[in-house]
């Protein structure tokens, strides 16, 4: 994403820019710098939302065919208004988050669809058995989706407003007195949350130390340009 | 000599102030309490499936008492 391309971003995105680090109106290089990055942040950000949009045509339509199989062959006690009504609110969800894609991606944005993607997947994982429900494993896709993009951070946001929506499903479908399986399902998301989050962490790392690499060997091949012609 | 360049490595701006290191470890005893409350009264074994994301909590807040007591940040 061109930094000018995402300096035209609107409302959000124009905010974010407006303070330095000394808290002052941004005039100097350095600011201009931060602007940049800030740009830069933003438009990867609204590129991976746009992403995560056609992910979730991708795997809505998969679930949606799932469902369909199972109930044709009689596995799935779910009534038809419940598949009909999920399918409709991801629809519906999608093309909003579409639309504000087409402006700008806000800093909340990230947070709201995976939040909206985990309640979906808890409703469906409720109104197909519960605990034992099959669609249980939708949510790593959220988790590794997430965690991979964005780092440690929103890694312990999907594990965190997982723990809450299952414990919420165990709570209204209780699969009995014994809840150990449950704990170790919940143990073993975070497990997997934590290490997909440390993974896209050093990620993160090594391409800021190679970008710095880059820049680098930008600014001696420049100075190498300006010094030629004097030393002839 | 490149005037482009910056004279000092740029600072960062500080992660964490005061105001959001006392909060965050109000925030961690709040949730330190309800965890005491769950396992004290509660009879319903599901509210204990709450306990990962209570201690993740409890544990960030202590962290981020410990590093702000010891002026890391």
């Amino acid at each position: 994403m061109s930094t000018c391309t995402a300096l035209g971003f609107g409302g959000e995105g124009r905010s974010a820019f407006r303070d330095t680090e000394e808290g002052e109106t941004a005039v100097g290089p350095k600011s201009l710098s931060l602007r940049a990055e800030e740009a830069d942040r933003l438009g990867m950000e609204q590129q991976i939302e746009r992403s995560k949009v056609m992910v979730r045509w991708i795997v809505g339509a998969a679930l949606f065919a799932s469902v369909l199989y199972l109930k044709s062959r009689g596995q799935l006690p779910v009534p038809w208004p419940t598949v009909l009504a999920l399918t409709a609110a991801l629809v519906v969800l999608n093309l909003i988050y579409w639309r504000i894609l087409g402006r700008a991606a806000p800093r909340w944005l990230k947070y709201v669809t995976t939040a909206t993607d985990l309640v979906l997947i808890s409703v469906l994982v409720f109104f197909t058995g519960g605990v034992a429900s099959v669609f249980y494993f939708a949510y790593f896709i959220v988790l590794v989706s997430n965690s991979i993009r964005y780092g440690m951070g929103l890694a312990i946001y999907v594990a965190t407003v997982f723990n809450l929506a299952y414990v919420a499903v165990v709570y209204w479908q209780p699969p009995g007195n014994d809840l150990t399986v449950e704990a170790v399902k919940i143990l073993t998301f975070w497990g997997v949350a934590l290490y997909a989050g440390y993974l896209a962490m050093r990620f993160q790392r090594q391409t800021r130390i190679l970008e710095g690499y880059e820049e680098t060997i930008a600014r001696l091949r420049a100075e190498a340009a300006t010094l030629k012609p004097q030393a002839k | 000599m490149n005037e482009g360049r910056d004279p000092q490595p740029r600072r960062r701006t500080p992660v964490l102030t005061a105001p959001v290191a006392l909060g965050v470890v109000a925030a961690g005893i709040m949730l330190l309490i309800v965890m005491i409350g769950i396992a004290w009264r509660s009879t319903n074994a599901a509210w204990f499936l709450l306990f990962p994301v209570l201690l993740m909590g409890v544990l960030g807040a202590l962290a981020v008492g410990v590093l702000w007591g010891l002026r890391h940040f």
